[in-house]
C-alpha cells in the first residue's frame, strides 16, 4: 500500500454532505451488525455440529483400541446406529459421528429459513424451503 | 494394509494443501487414497465427500462470522445445484467404476488450468440492483458493495458443480469460484464463502446417498475427515508465509500426475 489514510485528517468542506454520510453509515452498520446476529446462531450450530461429531468419532475410535479391534469397514443402517451406541458398540459411534457431520449443514439450511422468517423476507423463505426439500428427497431417493 | 495412522496423515496432507491453495480437499484426496492406498474409487469419493463437509462447516464458521457469506444468492443457486447433485449421485452408485475414474481425470486436467486464471486482486465490483448486498472488508474495515450479474448462467454453472459434485465426491468450488467472480461480479472472498456455504449442503446431500450405498467405510472416512480437518487448520496458518506462485505451479504438475494416472485407471481397468 502506497499511502496510509490513517495519517491524515481529511476536512470537508461540505458540513451536510459529511453529517449526512456519517448518518448512512451508522445505518449501514446497524443493519450490519443484525446481519450479524443472526449469522452467529448460524455460526454457533456450526461449530456446536462440528464439535459433536468430531467427538463422537474419537470416542468411537478410543472403544476400538480399547477393545482391540480393528475399526469397522462398513457403516450400520440408519435404523441401527442408536441400538449399537447403546450397547457401547464403537461402529454406533463412528456412524453417528457421520451422520452427526453430514447433519450439520442441512441443519444450517433450516436455520437459515428461521432466519429469513425473522427477517419476514418470505420470497427467501421459500426459496430456502425449496432446498430444504430437495435435500430431504434426494435423501430419500438415495436409500434404494 | 494401511493404517489408520496412515490415513490420517493423507488426510492432513490433503488439508493441508487445499487450504493453502483455497480449494477443498477432494482433488487430492481422491488420487492418493485410490493410487497411494489402492481403494475402490467409490470408496475414495464416499471418504472425500464426508472430509469435503467437515471443511465446509469449519471454514464457514470463520466466514459466517465475518458476514461473508451471500445467504440469498447461495440459496438460489442451490436449487439448481441441489438438482444437479441428486442426479449426479444417483448416476455415480449406478455407473462403471472406470467410467467415473475417466471423468475424474477429465475434471483434473480442468482444475489443473482453470487454476491459472484465479487471481485474488484486480477486482472490479458495481451494485447491480440484483441481489445488491455489502460487507465489511476484513483488511480496511471499508463496507464493500456488489450486486449480482449474469444469474441465468450462474444457475446453470450451478447445476453442473452440483453435478460433478454428486458424481466425484469432490466439494465444486474449483467450477463455483471462478464463475462466481469472474462470471457473476462477486468479489472473490465473498466468492469463495458464499461458494464454501454451497458446497457443505450439496456434499450433505450426496454423502447420505453414499452412506445408505454402503460407500461411506468409516476406517477410511473417519481418519481421513480428522486428518483434513486439522490439516486445514495448519494449512491456513501457514497459507501466508508460502509463496503462493511457486506452490501453485508445483499443484498444477501433481494434478497432471494425478490426471495421467486416473485416465490410466479408466482404460485398463483396474478397480
Amino acid at each position: 500500500m502506497a499511502e496510509s489514510p490513517q495519517d491524515q485528517i481529511h476536512v470537508n468542506p461540505n458540513l451536510d454532505e459529511l453529517v449526512h454520510g456519517i448518518s448512512e453509515t451508522a445505518q449501514q452498520a446497524q443493519a450490519l451488525r443484525e446481519q450479524r446476529d443472526v449469522n452467529s446462531v448460524v455460526h454457533q450450530m456450526l461449530i456446536v455440529g462440528l464439535a459433536i461429531s468430531v467427538a463422537l468419532m474419537l470416542f468411537g475410535l478410543a472403544l476400538d483400541l480399547f477393545f482391540h479391534r480393528v475399526p469397522p469397514t462398513v457403516v450400520p443402517n440408519l435404523g441401527d446406529v442408536l441400538s449399537r451406541m447403546a450397547e457401547l458398540r464403537p461402529s454406533g459411534f463412528l456412524a453417528a459421528g457421520l451422520l452427526v457431520l453430514i447433519i450439520t449443514p442441512v441443519l444450517r439450511v433450516v436455520g437459515s429459513i428461521f432466519a429469513f422468517l425473522y427477517e419476514r423476507d418470505y420470497l427467501y423463505v421459500g426459496i430456502t424451503t425449496l432446498v430444504l426439500v430437495i435435500v430431504l428427497v434426494s435423501m430419500m431417493l438415495g436409500k434404494s | 494394509m494401511f493404517t489408520l495412522v496412515e490415513i490420517f496423515l493423507i488426510g492432513i496432507s490433503a488439508g493441508m494443501l487445499g487450504a493453502m491453495l483455497g480449494i477443498g480437499g477432494g482433488v487430492i484426496l481422491i488420487p492418493l487414497l485410490t493410487g497411494l492406498v489402492g481403494l475402490p474409487i467409490k470408496t475414495a469419493i464416499g471418504a472425500s465427500i464426508v472430509s469435503v463437509i467437515a471443511t465446509s462447516s469449519a471454514a464457514g464458521a470463520v466466514y459466517v462470522g465475518r458476514g461473508l457469506t451471500h445467504t440469498r444468492l447461495s440459496m438460489t443457486l442451490e436449487i439448481a445445484t441441489t438438482l444437479g447433485a441428486l442426479a449426479g449421485g444417483i448416476t455415480a452408485a449406478l455407473i462403471h467404476p472406470n467410467l467415473l475414474a475417466g471423468i475424474f481425470g477429465a475434471v483434473l486436467i480442468y482444475v489443473a488450468f482453470s487454476l491459472r486464471g484465479i487471481k485474488k486482486d484486480t477486482e472490479h465490483v458495481e451494485l447491480t440492483g440484483f441481489l445488491d448486498t455489502s460487507y465489511l472488508d476484513p483488511l480496511t474495515g471499508a463496507p464493500v458493495k456488489y450486486g449480482v450479474r449474469n444469474f441465468p448462467l450462474g444457475m446453470a454453472a450451478s447445476f453442473v458443480a452440483g453435478n460433478i459434485s454428486g458424481l466425484l465426491g469432490i466439494g465444486g468450488g474449483v467450477i463455483k469460484v471462478p464463475i462466481m467472480s469472474l462470471v457473476m461480479g462477486l468479489p472473490m472472498r465473498a466468492a469463495i464463502a458464499t461458494s464454501n456455504f454451497m458446497i457443505g449442503i450439496t456434499a450433505a446431500t450426496s454423502a447420505l446417498i453414499y452412506y445408505q450405498h454402503g460407500y461411506v467405510d468409516p476406517s477410511i472416512a473417519i481418519p481421513t475427515a480428522l486428518g483434513v480437518l486439522l490439516g486445514a487448520q495448519i494449512g491456513s496458518r501457514l497459507g501466508s508465509r508460502v509463496q503462493s506462485h511457486r506452490l501453485k505451479q508445483i499443484f498444477q504438475g501433481l494434478l497432471l500426475v494425478f490426471a495421467a494416472q486416473m485416465l490410466y485407471r479408466a482404460l485398463t481397468g483396474a478397480s
